[in-house]
């Protein structure tokens, strides 16, 4: 849940980068940290291997502007792909206001995107919370390797698989390029705010 | 060849990609089909470029499941675990600081956790609690004598009221014990005093009532022909929700046990009592960092 401080108006809300190991979650968040530098208030941590893969989480905080006169503050998060994480996964998943499911578009990640929607769903219901009524956002990533000839889901495909039961926002990506990667960010970040104010009771 | 030519470029990528277990299928595919050509000089040249790559393949992804024992977390890092827990509502900021301090802990991060214990020994609600953390944290660290170190001191301060200094005293007596440091024990009126210096026993209306320390468990191991009792000690407890850590061999014999299982009996062993219960499990997965990486941590609720 976001951190309210009326005192000091200022609204803290959690957004979580989830999908399967190397789908591109890291790569989202790096993007983002490279492409809106106003926004972005410090460094990226990231706890990860050096093959690159994240161990613990990736933490990176914005900016986004005032709300009813409160500062919005945003801190993104990634979760650690590979299945053995699942209580670092949980852990980050603690409070969340909104996440981004990021899918691996590659054929033969079909099963690990499945896999890893079903482990948010577990997780997110552990916490009392429901994945049909969070602020979700699905990007189908790495779009771009279709040039590569390399086998690809179709977009339809991947909604059959995914969204057919969630009716989420759903955007084709390439974390690599920047591709979708503000679209999806800005959709998720619509919803968690439409999300809070419906909390608040701060509705226009 | 053309087939060959695919898998191949599709392998490159999925490495590119970091997917070596799909790139390693798709060069043994490759492989495969290679072996099947007649003999030739390009044959052999391929087959020596793809044995290369499954060789590099396989060097990495072992080199991947080595990167996993890297167990020093930044400072930055820490302040972001423990702070992973402020995001709740339900939690008080104390609450959420406790809980901070326990990931800390199940993360191996001890020394670090102990810093964020002692913040808390001034919460009349928590003190307790946070100092039997502080005693299972130096216990972790193979501290003992730092253990009973703090203890006297928090003595000397007249931080706890006498009742809350016999249950702290009780709790760091049998964790001694059952860790196998009794030595520290054999001069027990020297090293651990009973008794704080001022006698305090005024009656204290609000303290909470204080769960029951559980020093260790047996789970009484299911479908077995005659009883088999898993004995595990525990490594956290918050209220009713127990932590232990299992070795892989323990891990053997509980294999099938995943988030939401009821364990159907276990054994509970408090300092001076024992009884039977239920749990249901909340976590159950490989430790990736600290000291007892390669270790599976067990969290479960007792329910019974």
């Amino acid at each position: 849940m976001a951190i309210v401080n009326l005192k000091k108006r200022e609204i803290e809300c959690k957004i979580v980068y989830y999908g399967p190991g190397r789908c591109g979650k890291t790569t989202n968040l790096e993007y983002i940290h490279k492409a809106f530098k106003k926004q972005v208030t410090s460094e990226m941590v990231s706890i990860n291997t050096d093959g690159d893969r994240t161990l613990f989480f990736d933490f990176l905080p914005m900016e986004l502007g005032k709300l009813k006169g409160c500062d919005v503050r945003v801190h993104l998060y990634t979760v650690p792909g590979q299945v053995q994480y699942t209580s670092t996964r949980k852990l980050v998943l603690r409070g969340v206001d909104g996440i981004v499911f990021v899918a691996d578009s590659l054929e033969v990640r079909r099963e690990k995107n499945m896999l890893s929607l079903k482990d948010l769903h577990q997780n997110l219901k552990e916490y009392g919370l429901s994945i049909l009524k969070i602020p979700l956002v699905l990007q189908f990533n790495k779009r771009d390797l279709a040039k590569e000839g390399i086998p690809l889901m179709s977009a339809e495909q991947m909604e059959k698989d995914l969204n057919k039961q969630l009716k989420v926002p759903s955007y084709p990506g390439s974390a690599i390029t920047g591709e979708g990667v503000g679209k999806t960010l800005q959709a998720c970040l619509k919803l968690t705010i439409q999300s809070l104010k419906k909390e608040l009771s701060w509705n226009d | 060849m053309k087939e060959i030519k695919t898998l191949i470029q599709e392998a490159e990528i999925y490495q590119s990609q970091g997917l070596l277990q799909d790139a390693l299928r798709q060069y043994i595919s490759a492989s495969k089909i290679l072996l099947k050509k007649e003999q030739s000089e390009k044959k052999n040249m391929l087959m020596r470029s793809i044995t290369k790559k499954i060789h590099q393949l396989e060097q990495s992804l072992y080199n991947n499941q080595q990167d996993l024992k890297t167990p020093k977390l930044s400072k930055k890092s820490q302040d972001l675990v423990k702070n992973l827990s402020s995001y709740s509502k339900k939690l008080g900021k104390d609450e959420a600081l406790l809980e901070g301090a326990m990931s800390l802990a199940k993360l191996g991060q001890y020394k670090s956790a102990i810093t964020e214990f002692n913040k808390l020994l001034t919460n009349k609600k928590l003190c307790v609690h946070a100092a039997k953390n502080i005693i299972r944290n130096f216990i972790a660290l193979s501290k003992p004598e730092m253990a009973v170190k703090h203890y006297k001191r928090w003595i000397e301060k007249k931080r706890f009221q006498n009742r809350q200094f016999e249950n702290i005293r009780l709790f760091l007596e049998s964790n001694l014990k059952n860790k196998g440091f009794e030595k520290l024990l054999s001069s027990h009126n020297d090293t651990i005093p009973e008794k704080p210096p001022t006698s305090n026993n005024q009656p204290i209306d609000d303290e909470p009532e204080e769960p029951l320390d559980i020093i260790s468990i047996g789970i009484i191991l299911e479908n077995r022909s005659k009883e088999e009792t898993l004995e595990l000690d525990v490594n956290f407890q918050s209220g009713n929700n127990i932590n232990v850590i299992l070795t892989s061999n323990d891990h053997k014999l509980v294999e099938h046990y995943s988030v939401g299982y009821k364990i159907p009996q276990i054994r509970f062993f408090l300092v001076n009592a024992l009884f039977i219960g239920q749990g249901i499990v909340s976590s159950f997965s490989k430790i990736t960092l600290g000291p007892k990486i390669d270790n599976y941590s067990l969290d479960f609720e007792i329910i019974d």
